[in-house]
């Protein structure tokens, strides 16, 4: 049983399906320096359903604030436990970034900005949703420097 | 006197001669104790007790009887408060005797008698009962709606085991009378349908929504569990904070392929780039103590939904296993006949208890309580009607502060005066056209302070004028030097004579207006007469203004200034001579 769950998991959360994830939100980033570092957000963030949720409905319009507002409790939703899913996801974020910059899909520049090469389609229909919530990632990003982000949204340490 | 706590009073029919008055006048037995209250009951003051709520003495100071020591505000305006733009009323910035004096002037105007503070005493006795009823109400509708509940799952059981109804009616109508039900229970005989599967239909509904609410309970415990982590992590760095521990972890990472899992060349130095933005990134963040708020609250929350749940997923359980036991029973032996006629009897035990608690008295204790309380109030409102008195003397006073205000010599920027006044607070202040409120302290310059002063004065006593035996306040008013404004008391009037040219002179003002200034004094005393002469005309009684000062031998319009000092010079001698 155990072993039957492993595999599932492992079909599910591998860097192959997952990568493409990775690139749609960076094609969609402006670039900034040291946003690398915002690659270990995309996935807990993403994969997380309530958070996921608000990500892909969110607009042009929208904002960090928006997303997490202190006022709001329905939204504080969003961010409960991410600091320990940002620690869960960090192993596999570093495979996902490190496998696109060996294919090519990914660039590292000198200041650890982003470049986006060549896009991957995402494959897995259990993932469209997420894949979906990660191009628009960008829309709660917006052109925030990557420190002010982590402070926003609580996450304390990588 | 060696009873220094006592006063002399004497009733005389005619005033002696006070040149007479000698120590063998006063006599001893005239001397009473009871000074105040005796004094205040020739000025028709015989209210003595005016607390408005008796049960309210227990956290507070019995209120003071009025006394006609509360007069005074209204009676004096001494050297130092005619012209000040801080206090309008004698000993106002004691708090307590402002107070007195404001929630007396309903006595002292005579709007109110003794009844009146009775009245109000039972009224708020009144509503209290009120409200202590009503909390007992409420306390019995929360019993009758548990009973509800309690006979609704005792029917039910009843149903699921018989098969059939044991009363058409629900829990409620049988509540309101249950000893009519006890009867129509006795009467009735069980009747119980052997081929029903009502009791497993009723147990597969159950098991399902007892499944609903556990998987419920699992994404709140999940959501706990996350909330839970971020707490505990941000719990972890305040610590870690506290403790100014500034170490890195060092995160070794050898970047292996991932397809053959060797060690791949070519992304070594991306790794290590990698490495060191870690590091940069979680230096950056600890220089900032900024957290999030706290999940605490949210986390107490969920915890609450998760116990409700777990309240409710044991009810189930208990229904579930009242209807297995009924199978299990069975197996027992125990006739569905038998055990229909328990769960019937449990019923009847139900409502014979409630039999001997019901208290129909509270509604109608109620009833007549609310009939009270509109009593007292129909009666404070037609003998009283306290609330519209106030109204109508306030508009009163500020429509004669605007006829009196006209005369005198406001400065331009308050022309034309609007000044009002405040039966509440016993504020004053001047009202612009646009609305907003000018108050007497930031008005400036002595003479508005001096004119505000005496329009209220002369307005207050022309409404106790227009009272007339009502009034208790006589209308006496006191005023000790007006014209300090013009000629100030600084200056020292040693002279024999009046001359407002000295006194200017003293001054040393080279600016000197002096015309002016007299022709602004003589206006006081002109208007002071018109007022007394106006005020009976209009009420029938003449008001008495007595006024010392230096201004002397003035050029008055409609009277002549000798009648009026009617010989009392004292420029050469004290009041006790």
């Amino acid at each position: 049983m155990s072993k039957y769950v492993d595999s599932i998991h492992k079909i599910n959360n591998n860097i192959f399906v997952l990568t493409p994830l990775f690139l749609v939100f960076y094609k969609n980033l402006k670039p900034t320096s040291k946003n690398l570092l915002l690659s270990y957000l995309v996935l807990p963030l993403i994969l997380y359903k309530t958070s996921q949720k608000k990500i892909k409905t969110s607009k042009k319009t929208s904002s960090i604030f928006s997303f997490l507002d202190s006022n709001k409790k329905e939204k504080r939703e969003n961010v409960y436990g991410l600091q320990k899913r940002v620690q869960e996801y960090k192993e596999i974020t570093n495979q996902c970034i490190l496998y696109a910059i060996e294919n090519k899909w990914l660039k590292l520049e000198d200041d650890l900005s982003i470049v986006v090469i060549e896009e991957q389609e995402n494959n897995m229909v259990s993932l469209s949703d997420a894949f979906k919530a990660s191009s628009k990632l960008c829309n709660i990003f917006k052109e925030l420097d990557v420190i002010s982000i982590y402070r926003q949204l609580g996450v304390k340490e990588l | 006197m060696e009873d220094s706590t006592k006063i002399f009073l004497k009733e005389e029919q005619q005033l002696p001669d006070i040149e007479f008055l000698n120590k063998e006048y006063f006599e001893s037995k005239y001397f009473t104790s009871d000074f105040n209250v005796n004094l205040g009951h020739y000025f028709g003051l015989d209210i003595n007790d005016i607390d408005e709520d008796k049960e309210v003495l227990q956290y507070t100071r019995k209120k003071g009887r009025p006394s006609i020591r509360n007069f005074i505000p209204y009676l004096l305006q001494h050297q130092n408060l005619i012209a000040n733009k801080h206090s309008l009323f004698y000993r106002f910035d004691q708090k307590e005797r402002r107070e007195q004096t404001i929630d007396q002037f309903k006595i002292f105007a005579g709007f109110v008698t003794q009844e009146y503070y009775i009245l109000k005493q039972n009224l708020a006795d009144s509503e209290r009962k009120l409200k202590k009823f009503e909390k007992e109400q409420e306390s019995i509708n929360y019993q009758r709606d548990f009973n509800a509940r309690r006979l609704n799952i005792l029917l039910e059981e009843y149903e699921t085991i018989s098969g059939t109804k044991l009363l058409e009616e629900n829990a409620t109508i049988i509540l309101s009378n249950p000893a009519n039900y006890l009867d129509k229970l006795d009467a009735k005989s069980i009747l119980i349908k052997e081929d029903s599967d009502n009791s497993i239909e009723k147990l597969l509904l159950l098991k399902e929504e007892y499944n609903k609410l556990l998987s419920e309970k699992r994404k709140l415990v999940y959501k706990y569990r996350n909330i839970d982590s971020s707490t505990k992590y941000a719990k972890q760095y305040k610590e870690e904070l506290a403790n100014n521990k500034n170490t890195i972890k060092a995160i070794i990472h050898s970047s292996k392929c991932p397809f053959c899992n060797e060690k791949s060349k070519s992304t070594m130095s991306e790794a290590n780039q990698l490495e060191e933005a870690i590091n940069w990134l979680n230096d950056e963040l600890k220089k900032s103590p900024y957290l999030l708020d706290s999940f605490e609250s949210d986390k107490n929350e969920v915890k609450r939904k998760i116990a409700e749940i777990d309240n409710n997923l044991k009810n189930k359980k208990k229904e579930m296993e009242t209807l297995e036991k009924i199978t299990e029973n069975l197996a027992k032996n125990k006739s569905l006949n038998e055990q229909t006629l328990k769960a019937k009897l449990k019923i009847e035990n139900l409502l014979e208890s409630l039999l001997n608690k019901r208290d129909n008295s509270l509604e109608k204790d109620i009833k007549e309580v609310k009939k009270d309380i509109k009593g007292f109030k129909t009666s404070l409102k037609s003998k009283f009607d306290i609330d519209k008195k106030i109204q109508e003397t306030e508009t009163y006073i500020n429509n004669e502060m605007k006829e009196i205000g006209k005369n005198f010599y406001f400065e331009k920027s308050y022309k034309p005066i609007n000044l009002r006044f405040s039966l509440d607070s016993f504020d004053l202040w001047h009202e612009k056209e646009d609305g907003s409120k000018v108050y007497l302290r930031s008005m400036g310059s002595g003479a508005n302070w001096l004119y505000s002063h005496l329009t209220l004065f002369l307005a207050i006593h022309k409404f106790f004028s227009l009272r007339g035996r009502d009034s208790l306040v006589p209308q006496i008013l006191f005023l000790d030097q007006p014209t300090q404004v013009y000629f100030p008391t600084t200056i020292k009037d040693n002279e024999d004579e009046f001359s407002a040219q000295k006194i200017e002179e003293k001054k040393g003002d080279v600016n000197s207006n002096l015309d002016e200034d007299m022709e602004a004094v003589t206006n006081i005393f002109n208007q002071f007469v018109s007022y007394c002469k106006n005020t009976q005309k209009e009420t029938g009684i003449e008001p008495q203004i007595i006024i010392i000062d230096h201004a002397d031998h003035l050029d008055l319009e409609n009277e002549d200034f000798e009648n009026l000092v009617n010989g009392r010079r004292w420029r050469n001698r004290g009041f006790i001579n």
